[in-house]
């Protein structure tokens, strides 16, 4: 390990030692994630917690680790829902939540949200409790994607989030407009 | 009843308290008989307390339980006391009854209307403060008022308002927030899902944002910083609220229960005893083996279940990678808070290979569908072995070859953490920073990691209250005994002890060095055969041969501290009650004295400034989910 030198000195011989026993590489778990397509594109990530166990944050925190380093194909969480393009919710949708849940889908410029675990698509195993509520609709409409498990493994939200910054946003309407015109064609 | 006790009660006259003893050794119960007399009663039930908390006592859990309609027809609480030193519980049981009205001065109208139902009960909040979170609990989910008497003897009190060692909000928003209609007291036995679900719906109140106080035209130097429910960053949902001065913080309100999802009422009607670790494991989602164990355990104690040694030994092992990941994981996010990314991707790295090795071990990376009562479901193929060189293959297998055993990752751990202990980086920004003091501690009856980083090296319940494995091979609680590890090391070698972020993280470090070693050792002795017995194989029998209305204690040390589970079986496999305490539970106020300035006259120089509490909060690292439950 380093001697006791300045800070800079501890830091450069540690990242030294670990280039030549090369360790500072990322683990690349299919062959299709090294074709170019799945490095085009960004996807912003805000993450909305609606009541989960935790386990799914665990997870989703894995993803920025080196081994899979979501960041190396443009996917990040961001603090801002006002910056995001998707919502990722995990959690069944608690009462006492619904009315932050609400505010955060609302900030969004295009609520786009993705449902991550499956507390989050069908309540899971806290199916017909009193704290959970319904979604209301300016939610449900805006879910784009679903990705099951209890917890999904990171290599399997990876994936889902990769097929979805393909065929991503700007390649279809904003939600928001859609349901103003189906909306519209209802009553007209 | 065990002579641990038996000076307590020299204390306490025969006829108000009638002894029972359980069939667990290590258990006495104490069933307080009431004499009609209102104040002799709570006298009595808080003069027993007091006792307890001149020995030391630590309050381990309090269980409300509505059994109304069961044989003593009245609401009853449970208080589960653990001895200071030894493996004992004390369960006082206090039956709630009615009383007539006295010539008492209310502080609330509607408090005759309780008395006289028999729904209240003496708080006992002043004599041990970790009680207040606990009697706020029972009062939102059962509507049970902790009274008590003022020493003028004509008025009674009731605790609408918490004392000053806690936070300020009001107690109705606790666990069930504006979207509940008042008084709705969900765990009552006769209020079934669905008459829960209309009534909620029907009376939903309009507003449900608490609103925030603007400051225009007041005096006041303080500015009150709200942040929540939702956090910036990967992260559960609770809401603070922040009263600073400049960047000083004078006061952190901190209000959680946005996560309650009912679990308690849904192991009484969705679960049975059988299938309930479902349940358990979800409460918390990095403790979910600990939390299925404990479960596993009270329904094993309940039905007295024996499971089969080599069950116990793969509960141990597996309780411990538990702990090692969690702890490194901790490590890599208090690394990233102080912005030394470096340390924090690697000790990341080390964590998804513990994750890894844990889905080839077992199928699952947070050890999910292990725990059965009566055992462990354990999925091996058909020719391996679990030995020594088994976890050692599969260390090479998820690490990539890097590490060939799983002391290399330790070790490797461990050389990260040094570096991030000497970082003055890291140092500057932990050390002396969210100090919890032991006499703090001690007060709040603090648990698990907390309460060992701020002196209080007793607070182990694999020491104190050993289960499963500790049980078996005592010789292992030689590795974890903390105050045995601080005797002989004088100075060098022993994890430091001051309650500031710095300690917490150093006691981190101590306990993956430990729990490797608890590995290693069992490791040397382990050997599982694919075709061992692994399941108790009668246990559905055992649990339905047990006797309804019983009740038993499930307990685990986690790696954030001791889960207890208070199981009470119902007839047909039924789950009657299960009250489920996290140590988190214990620990959130902790937190806030931690942050707050001990000496409120110094708040510059003994307190704590605003950018200090995420570093503080994720030095806690507290559960919010099992909080809320």
């Amino acid at each position: 390990m380093a001697k006791q030198k300045s800070i800079r000195g501890i830091v450069f011989q540690h990242t030294v030692k670990m280039f030549q026993k090369n360790q500072l590489h990322t683990i690349i778990q299919d062959e299709h994630e090294r074709s170019p397509s799945h490095h085009r594109r960004s996807l912003w990530i805000r993450h909305l917690d609606c009541g989960s166990c935790n386990g799914c944050e665990l997870e989703l925190t894995a993803l920025e680790n080196p081994v899979y380093d979501a960041q190396r194909l443009g996917i990040e969480f961001k603090s801002s829902p006002r910056h995001a393009d998707v919502a990722a919710m995990t959690g069944p949708f608690t009462r006492n939540l619904a009315e932050a849940a609400k505010l955060t889908v609302d900030a969004m410029p295009e609520p786009r949200i993705v449902l991550i675990g499956d507390c989050a698509i069908n309540q899971g195993i806290y199916q017909g409790s009193h704290a959970l509520a319904d979604r209301p609709p300016e939610i449900e409409n805006a879910i784009i994607h679903e990705i099951p498990g209890c917890p999904p493994t990171p290599q399997q939200i990876l994936d889902a989030l990769c097929q979805l910054k393909l065929i991503r946003p700007t390649d279809r309407p904003p939600v928001k407009q859609l349901t103003v015109q189906a909306e519209q064609e209802k009553k007209g | 009843m065990n002579t641990c006790w038996e000076d307590i009660l020299l204390h306490t006259p025969d006829e108000y308290w009638e002894e029972r003893d359980r069939w667990q050794s290590n258990q006495d119960q104490l069933v307080f008989i009431n004499r009609g007399n209102l104040q002799a009663n709570y006298q009595h039930l808080r003069e027993m307390c007091q006792h307890l908390r001149e020995q030391s006592a630590y309050l381990v859990t309090l269980v409300a339980t509505d059994e109304r309609h069961l044989e003593d027809g009245c609401f009853k609480l449970y208080y589960v006391f653990s001895h200071k030193d030894l493996d004992h519980f004390l369960i006082l049981t206090y039956p709630l009854r009615e009383h007539a009205l006295p010539d008492y001065q209310l502080s609330e109208n509607q408090l005759s209307g309780y008395l006289s139902s028999g729904r209240c009960y003496p708080s006992i909040r002043d004599i041990f403060v970790a009680a207040a979170s606990f009697e706020r609990e029972i009062m939102t989910l059962f509507g049970l008022f902790a009274v008590w008497i003022d020493s003028s003897p004509t008025s009674l009190t009731s605790f609408v308002s918490p004392t000053a060692a806690l936070s300020e909000t009001s107690p109705d928003n606790f666990l069930l927030h504006d979207a509940y209609p008042p008084h709705l007291n969900p765990m009552e036995a006769g209020k079934r899902i669905e008459e829960l679900i209309k009534e909620i719906e029907r009376k939903r109140n309009g507003r449900h944002v608490a609103p925030i106080e603007h400051m225009y035209g007041e005096e006041k130097i303080e500015n009150i910083l709200t942040v929540g429910p939702i956090h910036a960053g990967i992260i559960e949902a609770g809401r603070f609220t922040f009263y600073i001065a400049g960047e000083t913080v004078d006061d952190v309100q901190i209000q959680l229960g946005f996560k309650h999802k009912g679990i308690e009422k849904l192991f009484q009607t969705k679960f049975s005893m059988l299938d309930g670790w479902q349940l358990a494991e979800r409460i918390s989602g990095d403790s979910s083996f600990s939390h299925s164990l404990a479960y596993c355990h009270a329904v094993e104690a309940l039905a007295n279940i024996e499971i089969p040694p080599q069950a116990t030994w793969l509960r141990g092992l597996l309780l411990e990678l538990e702990r090692l990941y969690n702890h490194i994981g901790d490590s890599a996010a208090l690394a990233h808070d102080v912005a030394f990314d470096l340390a924090a991707s690697e000790i990341a790295v080390l964590r998804e290979y513990l994750v890894r090795l844990n889905a080839e071990l077992t199928g699952h990376r947070l050890l999910r569908g292990m725990n059965r009562p009566g055992g462990i479901m354990f999925p091996l193929h058909q020719k391996e072995v679990l030995n020594q060189a088994y976890i050692d293959t599969l260390i090479e297998k998820v690490s990539r070859n890097r590490f060939r055993t799983l002391e290399d990752l330790i070790a490797e751990f461990y050389e990260l953490g040094e570096l991030l202990i000497r970082t003055p980086a890291f140092r500057e920004r932990a050390i002396n920073t969210g100090n919890l003091k032991e006499a703090q501690a001690r007060i709040l009856g603090a648990t698990g990691l907390i309460a060992r980083a701020s002196g209080m090296v007793e607070r182990d319940f694999r020491v104190n209250h050993p289960s499963g494995i500790y049980k078996h091979e005592p010789e292992l609680l030689r590795l974890i005994d903390l105050r045995a590890h601080f005797a002989e090391n004088e100075g060098l070698n022993r994890p430091h002890t001051s309650g500031d972020v710095f300690s917490r993280l150093d006691m981190r470090l101590h306990e993956v060095t430990t729990s490797s070693r608890v590995i290693r050792h069992m490791l040397e002795k382990l050997e599982i055969c694919p075709d061992d017995e692994l399941i108790e194989p009668h246990t559905e029998e055992a649990i339905r041969a047990a006797r309804n209305f019983e009740f038993a204690l499930g307990y685990v040390e986690g790696w954030r501290g001791d889960i207890v589970y208070w199981l009470m079986k119902d007839r047909f496999n039924k789950i009657f009650r299960c009250k489920v305490r996290d140590p988190s539970f214990l620990n959130w106020p902790a937190l806030r004295v931690a942050v707050i300035p001990d000496d409120k006259t110094q708040a510059d120089t003994t307190g704590n400034i605003l950018p200090d509490f995420p570093v503080t909060n994720k030095s806690f690292n507290l559960a919010y989910s099992g909080h809320d439950l």
